[in-house]
């Protein structure tokens, strides 16, 4: 774990270390930050592309698909020549060639229970889901929530968009199942079924890596608890309060009383 | 009893959630509910008593990335 920023990386990131609010000490918990991505479609990019260039020191990159022709209208990061790469390595080598300076870690996988992407949860400081259906955003709930590890949850579809974020850590919080307590959207929901502007889901992606470097260098966070609604239309937000839910069957009192009689 | 749901102000005979739901002709199914700015668990929409000039948004969960 470095304890001082080298001259190199003092200069290329000055204009966020003049900031009060970061400074020296900021950049230097953002250089030894462990982040874990899932997800490198139009969420996936613009959160990646930040997250380098800011100096997250080491990046996970999550995704089991492949570039396709038809993503190249919103996923900003890839090049026609990488077409049928896949994702995680191609993103990778475009982020290594932004930020030499950070380590990436290109994982061509699905998150499920048993890959490695669910147990580097346990190992990271932060969690960013860019996933695309409700099955995965339950999963790495679950993960986030067993392994106490903070959730930055970005949406988006059409004109919309959803954030918002929680921390397992945190004795009353709540967590994505207290919010949608279900394993199934109501039909297709995702981009690709039900057609989506790039700058939308640039707009959710920029929120969850401003969260997610206030989040690793220590400031005060909008989004813990808090639903962002946004649409893309009117421009306009809505802030929404999610409570702790004590019947929640991922966080809830019951669960934890199960654990301690498993034990 | 006047109600806004999602920014339209309307009169509606219910008193709780699940009610509304029925009156709105709404499947749950992938729906979240916050009223006066709070999102209210499932479990308690059929137990929740709306008010007079309650504030009430009903939404799709949405997953694309």
């Amino acid at each position: 774990m470095a304890n001082h920023l080298s001259d190199q990386q003092f200069l290329r990131y000055s204009a966020q270390i003049m900031l009060p609010e970061i400074g020296e000490c900021g950049q230097l918990k953002l250089a030894n930050a462990k982040v874990l991505l899932v997800g490198l479609g139009g969420l996936g990019n613009p959160v990646a592309a930040y997250l380098a260039a800011a100096g997250v020191g080491y990046l996970y990159l999550v995704d089991d698909d492949e570039v396709e022709l038809s993503n190249l209208q919103r996923q900003v990061l890839y090049r026609p020549a990488q077409l049928k790469q896949a994702k995680a390595q191609a993103a990778a080598a475009q982020l290594s060639q932004q930020n030499p300076l950070i380590t990436l870690s290109p994982i061509q996988q699905r998150f499920s229970l048993d890959s490695d992407a669910y147990r580097l949860v346990a190992d990271v400081n932060l969690v960013i889901d860019c996933s695309d259906n409700m099955a995965t955003r339950q999963l790495i709930n679950q993960a986030c929530v067993r392994y106490k590890t903070a959730l930055i949850v970005g949406a988006a579809i059409g004109f919309d968009g959803q954030l918002i974020s929680f921390d397992a850590n945190q004795l009353e919080s709540a967590c994505y199942h207290c919010l949608y307590p279900f394993s199934d959207t109501e039909g297709p929901q995702n981009c690709a079924a039900l057609g989506i502007l790039g700058p939308v889901v640039g707009t959710i992606g920029s929120l969850q890596a401003l969260e997610a470097i206030k989040y690793l260098a220590g400031l005060e966070m909008g989004s813990f608890n808090r639903l962002l609604r946004f649409d893309g239309k009117t421009l306009q937000s809505q802030h929404l309060a999610v409570s702790k839910n004590s019947e929640c069957v991922v966080c809830g009192q019951q669960r934890e009383n199960t654990n301690e009689i498993n034990h | 009893m006047k109600l806004i749901i999602n920014g339209q102000s309307q009169e509606y005979v219910c008193q709780d959630l699940t009610a509304l739901l029925q009156i709105l002709n709404k499947p749950a199914n992938g729906l979240a509910i916050a009223v006066n700015e709070q999102i209210v668990p499932r479990q308690q929409w059929p137990q929740f008593q709306l008010t007079e000039n309650d504030n009430i948004s009903i939404f799709q969960a949405i997953a694309g990335g």
